[in-house]
């Protein structure tokens, strides 16, 4: 007991530590570095998309069965298409940013962006 | 010797528990929930458990969607909608005692805000898909059937009975009667949150690790999701309770003829109020008075009498004109924090 | 005679490093609040005494402080935290049992505390997962395996150094 008190740090140590290290950037090079911004689409109230904007490489479209079409591009999300009547959820343009949000009214649909964003309030009023 | 040795430790640490017990600051995070009602979309965050928050939000959700079944006045079914059809309907307990709140709080703002506005708010459109100018000969008798002393909330019979072509209009109470719902729900539960239900903002609770609430405030020039400027509050307590609501001359809008007419209407020329203002943000204690009271500013304008109001319901304001001038209510100066520098302070002595 | 008193003291010695421990977490949370550490990240100072259970008390005091720790996490954090606090306890405590008895000597306690700091973490990813029902949380390993290894030198160190006063106190024998 008392010797392994009295030693910091032996040849075993650094073996274990480098290859704990090793071990971590080998999985840093595999996975990526993937901490972005996460979207999310709301229908009612089920969440029905999750998608990490920052894995997104290429463009690309998801059809609801709602008459929306959204489009997910690298680091943005935003409504393409719908067929309501005002299409306001359309005018709202790209969401980038934690704490953006979109919504389509008469079909009960949302988008959001969330994130650690420290910057960003808690909510919007206007 | 022994015992001490070990007592003594022990000792310290029960005390060193004790100490760090008040300090606790648990960091777990919240829970986003997204629920469609009232023509609006209302989004919380919970700082409760997973399974906790789910329960909560369902009641809120219940509530939210109890106080729509009375007062929407675009579901056929609720009971607002069968007063407008029938003229006098019966009511149930929370219909009424609503309605009644609701007329004290637009006698109290001197008919600024009417809720028996329905008939003109209904030639306008603004809820609908195709909001147009109404005929002048139309909007005058619709006009003509605003008035509060002509609506009787008869709580013996239990019905509401309106003057004739008279219609009830409960769009800028809506919200902040459903917040009020929701904040009693919270209060049985007493998990921080924060709630945004179209623009209207409820804050519950103290954040944690004593941090502030933040909300930002629209920028009236600017997108969806772009603010100007952030409010932030510092609850002193757990029970804290605090309603933030915007009225803004962008949120709904439409072009006839070159002109454009915004959703806020005047209760005495039934048009679109004409002002300088572009949004009056309101901070109360009550959601009902908040979201009336961000309505009556924006159309009565600022003046000493708006500021008197904010005053005498112990609510602060941000006003905002055309040119991107704002002007702080002393009370909520601490609170504000200018995040576009494109905004300067409006030159106004109050 | 001395048996019983040993089993009576270890039972006491086991009791006072739960409190330890939760002191220990209790203090890292008011230390870590202001700081803007990734979610997950934690010094794990309460580690110390789990580690010290495992060195010199067994795996039964250990794994009994690692339980006591998660039930408090269930009081004060609810059920899903306590969940992951166990199951990375779990792991580590075992991990850092075997490491200090079986391959005895090989590492000292800076390097056993980095290994064990490294499996709470793991244990704690893979609970998360499996609960979530996905690999998401999978792409944060890296981060944790790197604050594992970080933080389980320190509180290694710390062991290091509070060890011969502890030893001093001649508990046993």
């Amino acid at each position: 007991m008392k010797d392994r008190a009295g030693r910091f740090l032996r040849p075993a140590d650094l073996i274990a530590v480098a290859a704990i290290l090793l071990l971590a950037g080998a999985l840093w090079l595999i996975t990526g570095n993937r901490q972005g911004e996460t979207a999310q689409i709301v229908c009612d109230k089920e969440v029905l998309y999750t998608i990490r904007l920052s894995d997104v490489k290429e463009p690309y479209e998801i059809r609801l069965n709602n008459g929306i079409t959204v489009a997910v591009e690298p680091g943005a999300i935003f409504f393409a298409s719908s067929d309501c009547a005002n299409r306001l959820c359309v005018r709202t343009g790209k969401l980038t940013r934690a704490g953006q949000s979109a919504a389509c009214l008469p079909h009960k649909t949302l988008i959001r962006v969330t994130g650690r964003d420290k910057a960003a309030p808690d909510a919007l009023t206007g | 010797m022994r015992v001490q040795r070990i007592l003594r430790p022990a000792a310290l640490l029960c005390a060193l528990l004790t100490l760090c017990t008040t300090f606790n600051g648990c960091s777990s995070s919240y829970q986003e929930r997204t629920a469609f009602a009232m023509g609006s979309v209302m989004t919380a965050r919970l700082y409760a458990p997973e399974d906790k928050a789910d329960d909560l939000f369902d009641r809120m959700t219940g509530k939210v969607e109890e106080a729509d079944r009375c007062l929407s006045a675009n579901d056929p079914a609720s009971e607002i909608a069968a007063v407008n059809a029938k003229g006098s309907a019966n009511a149930g307990a929370f219909t009424r005692k609503t309605l009644g709140d609701m007329v004290l709080l637009c006698h109290l703002l001197n008919g600024t805000v009417d809720v028996t506005m329905g008939a003109v708010t209904q030639l306008w459109g603004f809820s609908t898909d195709e909001p147009r100018k109404p005929e002048e000969a139309d909007l005058q008798a619709a006009l003509a059937t605003v008035g509060l002393d002509r609506l009787l909330i008869d709580n013996t019979n239990e019905t509401v009975v309106l003057g004739e072509g008279q219609k009830i209009d409960p769009g800028a109470f809506g919200k902040g009667v459903a917040l009020d719902e929701i904040s009693n729900v919270l209060h049985t539960a007493s998990y921080p949150a924060v709630v945004s239900f179209g623009g209207s903002v409820l804050l519950y609770g103290q954040p944690r690790n004593g941090k502030s609430w933040t909300v930002g405030v629209r920028d009236p020039f600017g997108g969806e999701n772009d603010y100007f400027a952030k409010l932030s509050f510092t609850p002193e307590s757990g029970d804290y309770t605090g309603f933030i609501s915007t009225s803004g001359s962008y949120e709904k809008s439409f072009t006839q003829d070159g002109v454009t007419y915004h959703h806020i209407l005047s209760p005495e020329t039934g048009y679109p109020v004409e002002t300088d203002l572009v949004s009056v943000t309101v901070y109360a204690p009550g959601g009902l008075n908040s979201d009336a009271l961000s309505t009556a500013c924006f159309i009565n304008g600022l003046n000493p009498q708006t500021l008197q109001w904010l005053q005498s319901f112990g609510a602060e304001a941000v006003f905002v004109n055309k040119d991107k001038e704002y002007y702080v209510t002393d009370g909520l100066s601490d609170a504000f924090s200018l995040t576009d520098d494109a905004f300067t302070p409006m030159a106004y002595e109050g | 005679m001395n048996e019983k008193r040993n089993k009576l003291t270890a039972l006491t010695v086991s009791a006072i490093l739960a409190a330890a421990a939760l002191a220990a977490s209790f203090f890292e949370r008011t230390l870590t609040a202001g700081l803007p550490l990734p979610p997950g990240v934690k010094p794990g100072l309460s580690n110390v005494a789990v580690m010290f259970a495992c060195a010199v008390l067994g795996l039964p005091s250990a794994l009994a402080v690692t339980a006591i720790k998660a039930g408090f996490t269930l009081l004060t954090a609810g059920p899903t935290a306590a969940l992951l606090s166990l199951c990375g306890g779990l792991l580590s405590a075992l991990t850092m049992f075997l490491l200090l008895k079986i391959r005895k000597n090989r590492l000292s306690y800076a390097g056993v505390s980095a290994v064990g700091g490294v499996m709470h973490n793991v244990g704690q990813l893979a609970a998360a997962s499996a609960l979530v029902g996905s690999a998401m949380y999978l792409n944060w390993l890296p981060i944790l395996l790197l604050s594992g290894v970080g933080f389980g030198l320190l509180t290694g160190v710390i062991l290091n150094a509070v060890m011969p006063a502890l030893v001093k106190l001649k508990w046993f024998r």
